[in-house]
């Protein structure tokens, strides 16, 4: 294996760095994680318009859709956005789940619908996945596309769905065939949000945002053309997209280290200088930096790993590294954690971080991946 | 009191908070304010009355029973029990053990009945909790004192009739030098300034205290001048005691919801409490909790011995605050996206249970505190 950079990933670098330090980034453009709030959109939405000027949008997909990046060159982009604290793309979802699951399954007249307008941001896209009884065991869906005419009318509810309140588009996954094994007669459709019979009601996270939303869906009609993929394959694009959620989180790593560094800085501007905190924080330091390694591991694997339980480990040290960052700050700020301006950013991290080993498969879930897929123990 | 007697007395609080409150905390926690009627509700049935006598209007309860019936209560909200320890401990103590009569009379007995309530403030912008380094002075003119300065998080600022607060005539004499007073709300040049939107504590009204040229007269000495610092440290161990009580309240909330949770949610054609890893946390949730249950009471009886407590009460406010955390924090993993929700009483039991770790010094400190001691009391043995 090796790591170091080769003369075309060190060329990619070098004229991202360049544009980087010359870009004008958008007024109020914040790192809002994976899913903007309605009032990060306009900001989101001309970041985006710069990267695409700068050949820097869509680098995941293969062209001619996207850049065409190879994995190294998708981590490169990732570690020096996080290292500035900017967001990768306007939504996540759209970019990094609808667009690479249209271009694998899509039809023609789909991805000419659908792909340029998400490079562009144009157009949003939501995924409308987990139901209030499917969300670690998603297969457990229950909403149903009756058949209708020529089309179906999808009647359930769905939950957790962030970005549902501005989405344009929603990738849902709807059984189809009711009598069928579980993880069949589910198919994948492209909905748009704006459909008679789609119904999205925000809700409110422990962090005060809204982000999530419950779409409830009434008889909404769709039709042939909207189906992605086969008809009662929805599974397979449910897996290539949980796998694709995973693969990128190793890029949290740099966001983590420059946090602990700022953790630093706090404890150094306190005169907090004793062997508890820099006990705590070497080990957190050292965790971080196995996160990095081995998310390149993974990447200079090549292929598709999209579907790899091995990725589990990716999404369980990442999402339980951002809480205890967050606890250490939490410890060193004392009261002024719990008000006023110099804890309000680590407020925000500490309550949306609970979120991360929730969303996306729980801890407990991804262990049990692990432990039954990756190292084969006894069930 | 015996046990059936407390075993009684906990029921009616019971009752009361999940019939009465239970169904509205998500909303006036949102509102960041405590229902007036909730609170007169509790005056009804004197749960203000705590460890004040009964001769002033008190319920001359022990100290057992005072963190029983407040852990009871933060099973559906803490911020209540908070409401029932002010009388006994940070606003009340003090006016009990150095008030007079007329002190006594004016201020302590309402109090204890839940008529009135009362704020207390000791914390600086600059000083934090040490006493002796105040910057809040005060200067003697005539019978009057003219006191200027400011405090900060100081509790109970939109319902409180008054406040017990200090102010040192010359910050050079340290402790010597800080003299305790009881000023009414309504003393021109106090004012209050709320914080909004807090990490936890919500319902709470925490915030500035300002005293600007506040004047008063010799009736709002409290104690001695110069005898501020006794003042302050009467009721640090009552108070810690009754954290501590309120954290195993949260901590319990926690571990009833998520046992519920357990029974109800299925997933993989198993409820979630046939699994094991969901099985580990209920377990070591109800271990902790129980642990901490336990560390508070033998921290009650040794206060109910009259005995100071100082490493019991760290050890229980540590332990009980620590185990909250841990249990908020597992609570909110077994209910999946349902705890990170708003909707759910999860979600404000995280947010609070980290301010348990921090508020009434801070864990780090009391773990310095037990240590020392410890340390100390082996020295003198050897």
């Amino acid at each position: 294996m090796d790591l170091r950079l080769t003369p075309a990933e060190q060329d990619f670098r070098s004229r991202l760095e360049d544009w980087l330090t010359q870009v004008e980034v958008p007024a109020g453009l914040r790192d809002y994680g994976s899913t903007p709030t309605r009032e990060d959109l306009d900001a989101g939405r001309a970041w985006q318009r710069r990267l695409v000027e700068g050949g820097w949008a869509a680098l995941s997909w293969p062209s001619p859709f996207g850049a065409g990046a190879t994995p190294s060159e998708q981590a490169l982009f990732a570690e020096a956005l996080a290292r500035r604290g900017l967001p990768r793309q306007l939504s996540f979802v759209s970019m990094e789940l609808a667009g690479p699951i249209i271009i694998a399954y899509g039809s023609a007249s789909q991805r000419e619908a659908f792909l340029e307008p998400i490079r562009r941001g144009e157009q949003i896209w939501c995924q409308l996945f987990s139901e209030p009884g499917a969300g670690s065991d998603l297969a457990s869906l229950s909403t149903r596309a009756r058949a209708a005419g020529d089309g179906w009318l999808v009647s359930g509810q769905k939950v957790w769905t962030s970005g549902a309140h501005y989405a344009d588009y929603g990738l849902l996954l709807a059984r189809t065939e009711p009598l069928a094994d579980r993880h069949r007669g589910i198919t994948c459709f492209a909905v748009p949000m704006g459909t008679a019979g789609v119904t999205v009601r925000p809700v409110k996270q422990m962090d005060g945002e809204s982000k999530f939303n419950e779409v409830f869906l009434d008889d909404v009609a769709v039709g042939p053309g909207d189906v992605l993929g086969e008809l009662g394959r929805g599974w397979e694009v449910a897996l290539s997209v949980l796998g694709r959620e995973r693969r990128m989180l190793g890029s949290l790593a740099i966001g983590l280290g420059a946090a602990l560094t700022e953790v630093r800085r706090e404890a150094e501007r306190r005169r907090l200088d004793d062997a508890v905190f820099r006990a705590r924080w070497a080990s957190l330091w050292g965790r971080v930096q196995l996160l990095r390694w081995t998310w390149f591991r993974f990447l200079s694997d090549r292929g598709d790993s999209a579907a790899d339980p091995r990725m589990s480990v990716l999404k369980l040290t990442s999402s339980e590294l951002q809480q205890e960052v967050a606890r250490l700050a939490a410890d060193i700020l004392g009261l002024d954690f719990v008000y006023g301006d110099a804890g309000a950013r680590w407020r925000r991290v500490f309550l949306a971080g609970h979120g991360a080993t929730i969303a996306g498969g729980t801890s407990e879930i991804q262990r049990n991946i692990l432990g039954e897929r990756v190292l084969r123990l006894p069930r | 009191m015996n046990d059936s007697e407390r075993e009684a007395m906990r029921m009616v609080v019971r009752d009361f908070a999940e019939r009465e409150v239970a169904p509205r905390v998500r909303e006036y926690d949102h509102e960041e304010r405590l229902p007036r009627d909730i609170l007169d509700g509790m005056a009804r049935l004197d749960l203000f009355g705590g460890l004040v006598p009964q001769t002033w209007g008190g319920a001359g309860m022990d100290h057992v029973t005072f963190a029983m019936l407040i852990e009871e209560i933060s099973r559906v909200d803490h911020c209540l029990g908070v409401l029932m320890s002010m009388p006994s401990a940070l606003v009340g103590a003090g006016i009990l053990k150095f008030g007079t009569e007329q002190q006594r009379k004016q201020w302590l007995a309402p109090l204890a009945r839940g008529d009135i309530f009362g704020g207390a403030g000791v914390t600086e912008p600059q000083s934090g909790s040490d006493v002796a380094g105040m910057e809040t002075t005060y200067t003697r003119e005539g019978d009057e004192f003219v006191i200027r300065g400011a405090k900060t998080w100081i509790s109970n600022l939109d319902i409180a009739s008054f406040f017990v607060t200090f102010a040192t005539r010359d910050r050079a004499e340290r402790h010597a030098g800080v003299t305790a007073f009881i000023i009414p709300r309504d003393t021109p040049g106090l004012s209050v300034h709320p914080f909004k939107n807090k990490l936890g504590f919500r319902p709470i009204s925490t915030g500035e205290l300002v005293l600007d040229d506040v004047r008063v007269g010799a009736e709002a000495l409290l104690g001695e001048e110069g005898g501020g610092f006794q003042v302050a440290m009467t009721a640090v161990e009552k108070g810690r005691l009754a954290v501590a009580a309120r954290a195993v309240g949260g901590a319990q909330l926690c571990l009833d919801n998520s046992l519920r949770y357990a029974e109800e949610r299925v997933v993989f054609g198993n409820k979630i409490g046939d699994y094991q890893l969901i099985q580990k946390k209920l377990a070591d949730m109800a271990t902790e909790i129980q642990a901490a249950r336990l560390l508070v009471q033998h921290c009650a009886r040794t206060l109910d011995t009259g005995a100071r407590g100082r490493v019991e009460t760290s050890m229980a406010k540590m332990y009980a605050s620590d185990v909250f955390q841990r249990a908020a924090t597992e609570a909110v993993q077994i209910h999946g996206a349902y705890g990170v929700s708003d909707e759910f009483p999860l979600a404000r039991a995280y947010r609070d249970a980290k301010v348990f770790q921090i508020v009434e010094g801070t864990n780090e400190i009391h773990r310095v505190v037990i240590s020392r001691e410890l340390v100390r009391r082996a020295g003198g043995a050897s």
